[in-house]
């Protein structure tokens, strides 16, 4: 029978012990070599693990990794033990699964992921925003309202006129609206959840006509009536869980719930958020009787902008595909040829003083 | 008296790790991450298991399972630790804030003993397990202590608080019948630092690996394992040149792979560092005699990994 000397060591010393190693089919037989006992062991090959260095294969013979074998490789035994190994060894589920059909199996796992995938970054935040209440909503909108005019001025007599303009209008039947204009030269706004628009006066020159005012409170409205913020935060904080997960960190589970708690407010929507917002928006204006080719033009007001002050602008230069966008508008006003457009009076002589009382503090700025 | 060399090498595989790795992977996106634990256990029984001592393997005995028992039970933890962090942050309650905040710093040295005691327990080399001797409390106030010592010093004290950290932690660790120990100090560190600070400052960041090797050596060379009268000393073989052939290389492999060859970089890493340690002194490894204590529970561990301690003291 095929059998080497080998290295022992029994869990109680550090000390080698020669043995001879037998090997069947079911079991290995280790027999004393140094004549300090005269016994044979032998231990079940479906219990053991082994691992393979270059120069010897190590078998610990028990579960808790206390005894084991080294034989070295140059032996003649080192073969057939190596192959009843590995045949004894009976093989993991995972293992028995490999071995079915390959091209099937790849597709079933990418088929798995992207499903985990997609229940982890759309379903699931999806579902998490419609277990938040109005209450909740406008409570979170207000901290995060209170955050943003911390650091920052408000023009009182802007925000003032603003909201006149907006009661003139509806844009939302569930929230509150309210506009809050900031003295920042950025070409900006945005919304909060809960009601709060936020414009910064960088905006105001580049819109010509109480029509795109209307539009851009319009596509803000619409961010707010969808819930977009909550949408966006839910998705980004579970799309960092599925991607520590993924990365098999779990350390940045909770460093990433705690950082998408810091950057509410820098989120970025997706595409298709926007063109909701921009649809939405246009049914607000029509609703409204008010021209929707103010969006339109609003676009284009704000790529002009976009063309002289390339680095503050975020409005448009998240989203680089404007002219879909735009398209997007001329489709609208093609499917919706019926609609009415009427006089605002109102509208226009408060978009007239926004106008007046925005030009005039530009001018005191400049001197 | 005689002296020998010991051999340690790290003989794994970039290809094999890389399979190990990507199970993981996949598993624990299946999973939702609750396969985290056996991950762990498979990532660490390979590393170990291809790491040899003087031709002999070193064996990772921890299960996923005594992981996952512990994974739950530090998950727990860390979410109320977080929800009272988060909810005292938003209600601005400073008291609560600095209350949690406190709390986590105090679970840091319970996480470290409880690490250690799990990770040395569930260490073998030649069927020899390691264990950690250290007591809770001690460290406990130990860890306090020179927290608020580097609190009061603007930081200062860190390098002695660090030192003194080593040296209990190692002074703790054994194997068998033998002991570990650090004997580092505090000053020698510091001062280590104040020149790889000023150095790296004054060449623009070049000498930044030279600082790395020095640190590398400072822990390599303090490092002793004794036995009655026996000894064994380590030294670092590793040069400022070849730390940062290594850093470097591993970064363009990391880059040309789009990150998937992160395996082949661990790999090569543990290669390096196993071949820059000699080691060598007059005690004969077959006197080494079992005599330490299992320990099963892997609380430590997992709270380690949750807060990302990634500890090597």
């Amino acid at each position: 029978m095929n059998n080497a000397i080998a290295d022992f060591f029994n869990g109680v010393s550090a000390r080698p012990y020669k043995v001879r190693v037998e090997v069947s089919i079911e079991k290995i037989f280790l027999s004393d070599e140094e004549n300090l006992a005269n016994t044979t062991l032998s231990y079940p090959l479906a219990q053991c693990h082994y691992i393979l260095s270059p120069t010897n294969i190590f078998v610990y013979l028990s579960e808790g990794f206390d005894i084991y074998i080294a034989v070295p490789t140059n032996t003649n035994l080192y073969e057939t033990l190596y192959k009843a190994l590995k045949s004894a060894k009976p093989l993991s589920w995972y293992n028995r699964l490999l071995q079915q059909n390959k091209i099937a199996l790849v597709v079933l796992l990418l088929a798995l992921v992207c499903g985990i995938y997609i229940i982890l970054t759309e379903a699931i935040p999806l579902a998490v925003v419609t277990f938040i209440s109005k209450k909740q909503e406008a409570a979170l909108g207000e901290k995060l309202y209170q955050s943003v005019i911390k650091d920052a001025t408000i023009d009182t007599a802007l925000s003032k006129l603003s909201n006149q303009f907006v009661s003139n209008i509806t844009l939302s039947d569930q929230y509150p609206i309210e506009v809050t204009v900031l003295k920042d030269d950025q070409v900006n706004a945005f919304e909060l959840p809960g009601g709060h628009i936020i414009v910064y006066s960088g905006i105001l020159p580049y819109m010509h006509s109480q029509e795109e005012f209307v539009a851009l409170l319009s596509h803000e409205a619409s961010h707010i009536n969808n819930r977009h913020s909550l949408k966006s935060i839910a998705k980004s904080i579970s799309s960092s869980l599925a991607l520590s997960i993924i990365l098999n960190d779990a350390g940045d589970v909770t460093k990433g719930i705690i950082e998408n708690a810091n950057s509410i407010y820098s989120l970025n929507y997706s595409r298709s958020l926007e063109r909701q917002a921009d649809g939405e928006g246009l049914k607000l204006m029509v609703k409204n009787n008010i021209d929707p080719k103010g969006m339109k033009r609003l676009m284009q007001d704000l790529l002009k902008a976009q063309k002289d002050l390339p680095t503050s602008m975020s409005f448009l230069s998240n989203h680089p595909l404007t002219k879909e966008r735009i398209q997007n508008v001329d489709d609208f006003i093609k499917e919706h040829p019926k609609y009415i457009v009427t006089d605002h009076p109102m509208l226009v002589s408060i978009w007239d003083k926004i106008k007046v009382a925005d030009d005039a503090e530009e001018n005191a700025t400049k001197k | 008296m005689e002296t020998t060399n010991y051999q340690l090498s790290f003989f794994g595989k970039g290809g094999d790790f890389f399979k190990i790795k990507i199970v993981n992977i996949i598993f624990s996106i299946l999973t939702l991450g609750l396969y985290y634990p056996w991950a762990k256990a498979k990532t660490l029984s390979y590393l170990y298991s291809h790491t040899s001592f003087e031709d002999q393997p070193f064996a990772f005995t921890g299960t996923g399972k005594e992981m996952f028992k512990g994974f739950i039970k530090a998950f727990l933890l860390i979410i109320v630790l977080y929800g009272l962090f988060i909810y005292s942050a938003i209600s601005k309650n400073t008291f609560l804030f600095l209350i949690v905040y406190l709390l986590f710093l105090a679970i840091i040295p319970v996480a470290i003993h409880g690490f250690y005691k799990y990770r040395m327990a569930k260490t073998t080399w030649r069927g020899i397990r390691f264990g950690y001797t250290g007591d809770r409390t001690e460290l406990f106030v130990l860890y306090i202590m020179g927290l608020l010592l580097t609190f009061i010093t603007v930081g200062i004290y860190a390098f002695w608080f660090h030192i003194k950290l080593r040296k209990y932690i190692i002074g703790n660790i054994k194997v068998g019948n033998a002991s570990f120990g650090y004997t580092g100090d505090g000053t020698e560190y510091f001062l280590l630092n104040l020149k790889g600070i000023a150095l790296t400052i004054i060449t623009l960041g070049i000498y930044i690996f030279w600082w790395e090797k020095d640190l590398f050596a400072y822990y390599v060379n303090n490092l002793e394992l004794t036995q009655g009268d026996k000894k064994v000393d380590f030294a670092s073989k590793v040069t400022g040149g070849s730390f940062a052939l290594l850093l470097i290389t591993n970064m363009l492999i990391f880059i040309f792979t789009l990150g998937i060859g992160f395996a082949w970089i661990q790999v090569r890493t543990l290669k390096f560092i196993a071949n820059n340690i000699s080691l060598s002194g007059n005690y004969s490894f077959d006197e080494l005699q079992q005599a330490q204590q299992n320990y099963t529970d892997a609380t430590g561990e997992d709270i380690a990994d949750l807060l990302d301690l990634g500890f090597t003291i």
